[in-house]
């Protein structure tokens, strides 16, 4: 059975965390509530894949991950000084100098949070799973 | 941009840069980077009065100050014109090693330092720049890292100076609460007030730490001859003419804030003055030509503190003009040592000699300096002395500190001979170096001393040059304006007298040099007199810090889980609760949650039970995955209540890291043997379980205390207003994590991320047989 539900499964919850992610700002959601929800797709992958697939499946090493989703959130906390303002400030694309607010930087800081829980948590899957 | 951020930034550019340019010039390098500083010190000459700020952190209320006065101006001067010599000298000194890109590139970002402190107006920014000259320092003497005794001498002017820093910053932050302003300039201005106030004594004592290990004060002297190791430019930069005089420019700097006082005069002349007398005397019983000069650098460094301690506009003058005369002659017969080491010379004074004629261009530069240092007739050292004796010989000077001085100075002369004029004088003896090792050396080796040593020779043939600096220098250390006249012909009194007397005794001395360095050592090495050594002391003081820090792992991380879980939970419980015992009314507060949480409807004490049942089933023997569940169960519960709160976040995110617990503890739980057997005897588990159950009851007292205190709503109030407003979202929970509390939020995921790292490293090092 799980065989069957996983390739379902796996895609659904991935397109759902990432879904979370993008509507955190207005309704209930956000990086780490959707780093959790993608990191149990990738649990359940693995559970029933192996690690070996799943760590091919992940394509970046999670410690990547979470490396690159902190550089990433320190980034886009320190974006706002070179607009001149105090760290952590929100740059939007409406109210904020030319060329920094393409993005909305608190976007920007979400997705660090997330892929350093992400990556995170799905170290430590790998890890524990890897030593059964 | 001005001048004073502009500099400093150039020379951090310079050091950035060092080595990637290195392979385009090769061995035009140093000479062009030499170019940065000299070009500075051109600028800061003709510079006028000025400041500039920028906020570093302004919800701290942190800015960088840079302001550039007579003081600084002097200083900014003297740090980037040898700053260029010695960069030039550095070319040839260590012509052809692979790493001399990368000393370069330190010599640069010490001068950034250096000059950062000297131009600094701010409390943290002198402390920032002040342990930056320590880590360069660092860097610098450990440079030749392949020998034991340069990472010894680096490490321990490391502790050192660092340990002082630390001091340092203390003081200068109490000075700034007292004075309330983090401005230098502010901080000097409201004299009176820290002079009055009860921490002057706190604030005192701990400037003069950081101000003593930075600039070599007995007892804290003993890392200047230790980082001989260092390469010699690097020993004429740092540890003579610039980074040693950071102590005597804070306590010049300070002077007008802290100065004046009995406890000011009274320390420094003392400490100033046995620093004085003492580094003179080791110097003559050194044999190395590097480390005789380190022990007159200790010795003219108490001189500097001693004049500063007297105070008086004659003894601060004396100061500003002993310094620049000091910084020339002494980074020139640095230099000039270094040289003869690379001729072949060696470095053992007692040794070489006979280097008059294959090395004419050092040999007048040292001849030169020696004559400096010496206080001879015209150079700049005979003028600063003059002025000195002046100082020490005017009313209400205590005899003790002329004593202190001529006797000092006595001993200078025999040690400038030795090191400046003896090595080219007499019958060439066999080099200690073969053929092939020797380097007569270029312009670039005996140029750079030469012109340091020749700089000292001008500036009494054009007083005007030197007059109108010192002159600026001074009233900023007085605090008013103060004039200075310099006059090369001496006038006939009793400082002309103590001047001879000087003379004399340093001739005298000269004479008896070889009895005289047998007596010393026989003093320092067989008698008592052995026990006070300060090297040994700093080694015994470092093996008890290490041992100490041994024992304080070995207590605090035990290794066994449980005490771990045992001190973090009861500490959590009884001192986060402490306060709440202690403070009135918390029964009755506590009474009202309960009746709080009675009020609840039928859904939430149905749920209430549904957790409780769950974390019943945990505690009970049953097996493993059992109690997964349970816990799972119970933890959705929690999930359950949190809607029923009307909190859809936190019950969402409730439930996933429930789920994904169970799937790890599952992990690794059905690692384990599949029948747990709990082999707790009754007593622990008597113990477990009381731990267990006095947590639990402090943190639902706690709660119940704080569901029983009716909640404010001005925080909600704020966020709801704010958040659409000022964050654009509209979800407030995800706003605050993302916005308002964003460095929490940055914090927490680096905990996360270290937690994984860790349980990975643990995992990995496990695998290992």
């Amino acid at each position: 059975v799980l065989g069957t539900a996983v390739p379902v499964l796996v895609s659904m919850t991935t397109l759902f965390a990432i879904y979370v992610l993008l509507r955190g700002h207005d309704e209930p959601g956000g990086g780490f509530i959707g780093a959790l929800i993608g990191a149990s797709a990738v649990a359940v992958y693995t559970i029933d894949g192996g690690v070996t697939e799943a760590r091919r499946a992940l394509y970046f090493a999670p410690t990547t991950l979470a490396g690159v989703g902190l550089l990433l959130a320190c980034g886009a906390g320190l974006l706002s000084g070179l607009a001149g303002l105090p760290p952590f400030t929100g740059l939007w694309p409406d109210a904020a100098p030319a060329g920094l607010g393409l993005v909305p930087s608190v976007l920007l800081f979400d997705l660090g949070v997330f892929l350093a829980v992400l990556g995170s948590a799905v170290t430590v899957i790998f890890a524990l799973e890897e030593k059964r | 941009m001005s001048l004073l951020p502009l500099s400093v930034l150039l020379l951090c550019a310079g050091a950035a840069v060092a080595p990637l340019i290195a392979p385009l010039l090769r061995t035009r390098l140093p000479l062009l980077l030499g170019a940065i500083p000299a070009g500075l010190a051109a600028a800061f000459a003709l510079a006028g009065d000025g400041g500039w700020s920028v906020a570093w952190a302004p919800s701290l209320g942190v800015e960088l100050h840079l302001r550039l006065d007579g003081l600084s101006r002097l200083f900014a001067v003297l740090i980037c014109a040898i700053g260029a010599l010695v960069l030039v000298y550095s070319g040839a000194y260590l012509r052809g090693r692979p790493r001399l890109p990368g000393f370069c590139g330190l010599l640069l970002a010490f001068l950034a330092a250096m000059l950062g402190l000297v131009l600094a107006d701010d409390v943290v920014g002198l402390f920032v720049f002040w342990e930056a000259t320590s880590l360069t320092s660092f860097l610098l003497i450990g440079f030749e890292h392949e020998r034991r005794a340069a990472r010894r001498g680096a490490l321990q002017a490391l502790v050192v100076t660092a340990a002082g820093g630390l001091a340092l910053l203390a003081g200068l932050l109490l000075a700034a609460q007292e004075a309330g302003t983090m401005r230098l300039s502010e901080l000097v201005a409201a004299g009176e007030l820290l002079r009055a106030s009860p921490a002057y004594g706190a604030v005192l004592g701990l400037v003069l730490v950081g101000a003593f290990t930075k600039s070599a004060q007995v007892p804290l002297h003993f890392w200047l001859p230790n980082a001989m190791a260092a390469p010699t430019p690097v020993s004429a930069l740092l540890h003579s003419s610039t980074m040693v005089k950071a102590g005597v420019y804070l306590l010049a700097r300070l002077h007008p804030g802290l100065g004046g006082t009995v406890p000011w005069t009274l320390l420094l002349t003392a400490f100033g003055g046995v620093t004085l007398v003492l580094g003179a005397t080791l110097a003559l019983r050194e044999r190395d030509s590097k480390g005789m000069l380190a022990c007159t650098t200790v010795a003219s460094l108490g001189l500097l503190v001693l004049l500063l301690g007297v105070g008086t506009a004659a003894a601060v003058k004396a100061a500003l003009l002993y310094l620049v005369a000091h910084a020339a002659f002494k980074g020139s017969l640095f230099l000039v040592a270094g040289g003869i080491d690379r001729c072949g010379g060696g470095r053992d004074v007692t040794r070489v000699a006979g280097l008059g004629r294959p090395a004419p261009g050092l040999a007048i530069a040292g001849g030169v300096a020696a004559l400096s240092m010496a206080g001879l007739p015209p150079a700049t050292g005979f003028l600063a002395k003059e002025v000195l004796y002046e100082a020490l010989t005017a009313p209400g000077a205590a005899t003790a500190w002329l004593f202190a001085a001529v006797l000092g100075n006595a001993l200078m002369v025999a040690a400038a001979v030795q090191v400046g004029v003896l090595p080219f004088f007499g019958a060439p003896k066999a080099p200690d170096a073969p053929r092939a090792e020797r380097d007569a050396g270029g312009a670039e080796l005996w140029g750079p001393p030469a012109l340091l040593a020749g700089a000292g020779l001008l500036a009494p043939f054009a007083p005007g040059l030197l007059a109108g600096p010192l002159a600026a220098a001074a009233s900023t250390v007085r605090g008013s304006a103060t004039a200075v006249e310099l006059h090369l012909v001496p006038s006939p009194g009793p400082a002309l007298a103590a001047s001879a007397g000087t003379l004399a005794l340093g001739v005298a001395f000269a004479l008896l040099r070889g009895r005289l360095r047998a007596g010393l050592t026989q003093l320092f090495e067989r008698t008592p007199a052995r026990r006070l050594r300060a090297d040994p002391a700093y080694d015994a003081f470092l093996r008890g810090a290490t041992e100490l820090a041994r024992r304080c792992v070995r207590f605090v991380q035990s290794g066994f889980l449980k005490r771990y879980l045992f001190t973090l939970l009861l500490a959590t419980a009884l001192v986060a609760s402490a306060p709440l015992w202690l403070a009135p009314g918390t029964g009755g507060r506590v009474l009202e949650g309960l009746r709080a949480a009675g009020q609840s409807g039928p859904v939430v004490l149905g749920t209430a039970a549904f957790v409780l049942a769950g974390a019943l089933a945990v505690v009970l023997p049953y097996r493993r995955i059992v109690a997964i569940v349970a816990m799972g169960s119970l933890g959705l519960g929690m999930a359950l209540l949190f809607l029923a709160f009307s909190a859809p976040d936190v019950a969402f995110t409730q439930l996933m890291v429930e789920i994904l617990s169970v799937v790890v503890i599952t992990l690794v739980v059905t690692r384990l043997p599949v029948r747990g057997i709990d082999r707790r005897s009754a007593g622990v588990r008597l113990r477990d379980g009381t731990v267990a159950v006095a947590v639990g009851l402090a943190f639902a007292v706690q709660l119940l205390a704080v569901l029983g205190r009716p909640p404010d709503g001005a925080m909600r109030r704020y966020f709801l207003e704010q958040a659409p407003e000022a964050a654009h979202g509209l979800n407030v929970v995800n706003v605050i994590l993302v916005d308002f509390r964003a460095l929490d939020t940055l914090g927490e995921s680096v905990v996360v991320v270290c937690a994984a790292v860790a349980i990975l490293g643990m995992l990995e090092g496990a695998r290992e047989p």
